[in-house]
């Protein structure tokens, strides 16, 4: 019989504490975890539950404009938030991509962010957006950008006694929008085989003045299109310029081929999202004949 | 769902009504019980090991190590089985079966066939205990050449699976390839004549890939062995009698020592005929005198621990002169038997050809052994392959003679009395009459709207031959007056609902006033697997008989209470009645329960065929840059003779076009070259969910069948078998680009579209 110890602190200290014993992992929603360790994929001794630590759980509008969003806290939860659901739909459309109704009534952005899977739905857009990670562990707490925590397929930067706390999303200002497209063969419960975030800023003359684009399943880690969102900036939307930077981050994906999918159709599917998510921004923008 | 039923019975009071499930409530509260739900005192688990290699010799099994592990308490390996011979045949079906088939599927001797064929198993007082011993087997293995896909197996230099094996279908001056299991041959006329003086002739290649029943209910069973020896075994199959009589050969047992008794299964659709644990639980129960379940897990279901529906590639030639009329079908099929040869491909041909009058056919049916797992049917086995093939080569004949689709299919359609492939005449066939109510139905009538997308409308007619077998039942009279059944064939589709709704007709009762149970091997007399779309129609004879044999022997003790002769003796509605003097089904049983039992007994054997026949019409969007298929809308007509209870066929359509779409779009095994499974999961496997299926609309025609109670028809395979023809049909419509290989994913199309690109213009759009 395999042995399971189940924990459940009520604060960041006793959680960062408990985590130090050997095969030791942190459960939020379980949704990754439990489906890992049923199938023989994570050895688990210690499971530490992190949804009775109240720091974990908040969603709180900061007095700058941003949002810290306790990591542990559920999708259900954050799009029941009708400020946060106003103000950021476009990351929680993404979110909401995630299993299904009961998935994200359990299933955290922390937890989609530490799992590390390059096919994460609610992660590109939490990278255009600039957030960054509050992470604590026995030296104390620090700061990382989101983009910075996967490394590679289910491995992350943190250390093994580190916990990520809460996502910081900073105050968007001047007129901005975002839109996360995924292609999945079925419509739902299903794994992104591409997937394509997308971020941008305009100024009152309707130049770009920021762009952000982050692609999903197509690398080891979310990729940062760098070279399509330089082709953006300080220019002004235009088919033509979709379809550079369309390519341009078809270009930068390094998809491999495997059961879900070829490398060369994976390519395209970011080409196709890319166009189809900036074109999605410009409307919402209130820009036409894109 | 909507439905529209076409015609109605109205001498009938009970059959064709619309009535829920008697086992509704118990399905959707939890109660009902399945194999993995049911507890024996004592009981522990079982495990198997599975082999890691798609081909290789055993050379040794090892299993001290797990006999020695604490609290396994019986390990078996295929020398705790007695050989079973090639040419092992027992009763079995129509033609009966070798049952050296089920031994070399239920566990390896020698060699292992595929990855995840069984090598090993154990039983042990808790599952991690079993898992661990399994890791504990040790098997040294000579690896041999996977063989994964018909080229493979059939090029001059494979390996060949089994040297002893004479296919069938050659000989010394025509030999066979490698790793042929069979062919068979159906010829009538001049084909190539006719191939060389047709006005216009259409050739589609087809390629289906390996795909899963997908039940939801893995394999599963509880045995139990009897200090007398006797073996009780709760199984999840289509047939009771005949996981019993494979049991018993596989264990060397006599019959009579057996009892299997079906619980609820939660889905088969073909994959469950076959035995896979039910051997070796029974094998792990006798040497440890405990109860053993063993419940298989979707990983190994899907790679390696079940039979998977046949992989096929099909070359479809059919020519017909200027006026549409078919000349020639000439087909060549290649099946991929996975395994074990002995894949039937004589049903796929004839669906093949069957919807058509057409004089001249050569159809060449073959199947080949691969390592992969030996295939089981699914749902009109070879059907919805042989469709896909047939339906989209008239649609290339309809756009070359820009026929309407509908019109070109009603002019070649079977009649009733037209040659079957096989050369006798059709009995009642509707495929002219299915023409009639499509061109009347707005699905077609009404024009496709234009979309953002490009769109398209797809038809295509499907059928199905069916079987009827035996099927047996009997009927008993409660002390309260009440009809009470028990069947011998398993219910996997609503059977309860539908015999008591006979046996409720036949005793002019209420559904309530009647009982049906399955039976078990030793309650209940023989009756084949509820398989070949028969049960319904076969075992509605036997309860109609069965009840109408009790109602003689009611009527007898009847006539005598009320002291009148038989002929003067009416019976209705629960009531007998001479002149003004009557008494009720309660009275009679109270006043001659003890004058002895009342048993009604039916059985039906080879009734008349009542083949089955569909025609489906589908909208569908395509985006072109994705790949992606939206089904907008779907039209199932068919003819099922008479719906016993309309929900339930309804709900076999439904369910066949869901299974059928998802095959079509999205459902397909990919083997890596050294026989791993590689999307062996519900997320890699794609099967649909709701929201990738539209509304299907069912139109119920009913064709009684002559001779047969009721007049009822198989139902429950033909609608599986247009479907991908006519989904891949309206893709053609809509893009323009012929789709040959299933299942057709969003990225086949679009390399499908890339190609058609780089292509020259064809002359004729
Ligand atoms: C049916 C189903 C469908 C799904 N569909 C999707 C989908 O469409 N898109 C998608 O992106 N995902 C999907 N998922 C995956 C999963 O639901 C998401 O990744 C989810 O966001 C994980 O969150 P969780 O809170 O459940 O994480 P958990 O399972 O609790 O944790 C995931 C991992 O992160 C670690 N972790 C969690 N929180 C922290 C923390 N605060 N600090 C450090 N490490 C932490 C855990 O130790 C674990 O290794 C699906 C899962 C299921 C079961």
């Amino acid at each position: 019989m395999q042995e399971l110890h189940y924990s459940r602190p009520t604060t960041v200290a006793d959680a960062v504490v408990a985590l130090a014993r050997p095969d030791a992992r942190v459960l939020a929603g379980g949704t990754d975890l439990i489906v890992q360790v049923r199938e023989n994929r994570r050895q688990v001794a210690h499971v530490i539950d992190l949804k009775r630590i109240p720091e974990l759980n908040a969603i709180t509008r900061q007095a700058d404009g941003g949002w810290r969003i306790g990591a542990a806290a559920s999708v259900g939860r954050l799009g029941r938030d009708a400020a946060f659901a106003a103000e950021h739909h476009a990351l929680l459309d993404s979110a909401r991509l995630i299993g299904s109704l009961q998935i994200q009534n359990r299933a955290s952005l922390g937890g989609n962010v530490c799992n590390a899977a390059p096919s994460a739905d609610a992660v590109p857009l939490l990278i255009c957006l600039g957030a960054r990670g509050v992470v604590a562990g026995p030296g104390g707490r620090r700061t990382l950008p989101i983009v910075e925590i996967a490394t590679g397929p289910g491995r992350s930067s943190l250390a093994a006694a580190e916990i990520l706390v809460a996502i910081v999303v900073p105050a968007q200002t001047g007129r901005w929008a975002a839109k996360y497209l995924r292609f999945t063969p079925r419509r739902e419960m299903d794994i992104a085989i591409a997937g394509v975030g997308v971020w941008l800023q305009l100024d009152q003359q309707s130049a770009i003045t920021g762009a952000a684009i982050t692609l999903a399943s197509v690398a080891p880690t979310p990729l940062v299109a760098a070279a399509a969102q330089t082709l953006l900036v300080g220019e002004r939307l235009s088919p033509k310029l979709i379809a550079a930077a369309a390519q341009s981050a078809a270009d930068e994906a390094r998809p491999i081929s495997d059961t879900r999918g070829s490398a060369d159709y994976r390519r395209q599917l970011v080409a196709v999202l890319t166009r189809r998510a900036l074109e999605a921004c410009a409307g919402e923008l209130g820009i036409h004949g894109t | 769902m909507t439905s529209i039923r076409e015609i109605s019975e109205p001498s009938l009071q009970v059959v064709g009504r619309r009535i829920p499930r008697v086992d509704a409530g118990e399905r959707v509260t939890g109660r009902a019980i399945y194999c993995a739900d049911l507890m024996r005192p004592g009981m522990i688990t079982g495990h198997i090991k599975r082999s890691p290699h798609a081909h290789a010799r055993i050379l040794a099994i090892d299993t001290s190590k797990a006999a020695a592990l604490k609290g396994v308490l019986a390990v078996v390996t295929a020398q705790d089985f007695p050989v079973v011979a090639p040419g092992t045949i027992i009763p079995f079906g129509e033609t009966g079966a070798d049952a050296w088939v089920s031994a070399l599927t239920v566990i390896a001797r020698d060699r292992v066939l595929w990855r995840g064929h069984a090598v090993a198993a154990v039983a042990a007082t808790d599952p991690y205990i079993a898992a661990k011993a399994v890791d504990l087997i040790e098997v040294s293995y000579e690896v041999l050449p996977a063989l994964m896909d018909i080229e493979t197996a059939t090029a001059p230099d494979a390996a060949v699976m089994f040297p002893e094996h004479k296919p069938k279908g050659f000989d010394a001056a025509n030999p066979a390839p490698r790793n042929v299991g069979g062919r068979t041959l159906i010829e009538r006329g001049d084909t190539a004549a006719a191939l060389a003086t047709a006005a216009v002739i259409a050739e589609v290649h087809t390629i289906t890939d390996t795909a899963h029943q997908g039940y939801i209910e893995p394999q599963a069973c509880v045995a139990e062995a009897e200090a007398t020896g006797f073996v009780t075994i709760w199984a999840s199959t289509q047939g009771a009698f005949q996981a019993e009589i494979q049991t018993a050969v596989l264990l060397g047992l006599p019959q009579s020592q057996l009892k299997v008794i079906p619980l609820e299964t939660g889905g088969a659709f073909g994959g469950k005929i076959t035995v896979h644990v039910e051997p070796i639980a029974a094998r792990l129960a006798q040497k440890c005198g405990r109860p053993v379940k063993i419940v298989t897990s979707r990983e190994e279901t899907f790679a390696g621990g079940s039979g998977p529906a046949a992989a096929a590639r099909i070359a479809m030639k059919i020519a017909a002169d200027a006026t549409g009329k078919l000349t020639a079908i000439d087909g060549r099929y290649v099946l991929d038997s996975g395994g074990i040869p002995g894949t039937p491909t004589t049903l796929l041909m004839q669906a093949s050809a069957a919807p058509y009058q057409c004089a001249n056919l050569r159809l060449d049916g073959w199947e080949i052994v691969t390592n992969k797992p030996r295939t089981e049917a699914y749902r009109g086995p070879g059907g919805i392959q042989a469709a896909f093939a047939l339906e989209q080569a008239m649609d290339e004949i309809a756009l070359k003679l820009d026929l309407d689709p509908l019109e070109l299919r009603r002019r070649n359609a079977a009649v009733t009395g037209s040659m079957m492939p096989i050369g006798t005449p059709f009995p009642t066939i509707a495929f002219t009459a299915i023409a009639d109510r499509i061109a009347a139905h707005p699905c077609w009538r009404e024009p496709l709207a234009a979309g953002h997308l490009p769109r398209g409308r797809g038809l295509a007619f499907g059928y199905w031959r069916g079987t009827s077998m035996t099927s047996a039942a009997h009927v008993t009279i409660a002390g309260d007056g009440r009809p009470m059944v028990t069947m011998g064939a398993v219910d996997i589709s609503g059977t309860r609902t539908a015999m008591a709704q006979v046996a409720a007709e036949e005793f002019g009762l209420g559904v309530a006033d009647v009982h049906v149970a399955m039976g078990d091997t030793k309650s209940v007399g023989y009756s084949d697997a509820a398989a070949g779309s028969r049960v319904g129609r076969t075992m509605a004879a036997a309860v109609s008989y069965a009840c109408k044999d009790a109602l003689d022997q009611l009527r007898a003790r009847a006539a005598q209470r009320l002291q009148c002769p038989l002929s003067e003796l009416a019976y209705a509605g629960g009531v007998f009645r001479a002149g003004a003097a009557t008494i009720s089904l309660f009275d009679l049983m109270r006043a001659t329960l003890t004058e002895g039992a009342i048993v009604g007994r039916g059985v039906s054997t080879k009734l008349p065929l009542g083949v089955e026949t569909a025609a489906h019409v589908c909208d569908v969007e395509v985006d072109p840059e994705t790949g992606q298929v939206t089904i907008l809308r779907y039209t199932a007509f068919q003819d099922v003779g008479r719906a016993l209870n309309p929900p339930a066929v309804e709900g076999q359509i439904e369910g066949s076009v869901s299974q059928g779409i998802g095959w079509a779009l999205t459902e397909g095994f990919d083997y890596a070259a050294d026989g791993r499974l590689r999307n062996a999961s519900m997320l890699d496997y794609r099967m649909p969910t709701a929201l990738d299926l539209p509304t299907i609309n069912c139109v119920l025609i009913e064709t009684p069948v002559p001779d047969v109670p009721y007049g009822v028809r198989g139902v429950a395979e033909v609608p599986i078998v247009p479907v991908a023809a006519c989904v891949g049909n309206a893709i053609r419509r809509a893009i323009g680009v012929r789709m040959t290989h299933m299942p057709m994913t969003p990225e086949r199309i679009v390399m499908a579209l890339r190609a058609a690109a780089t292509e020259p213009v064809p002359a004729r759009a």
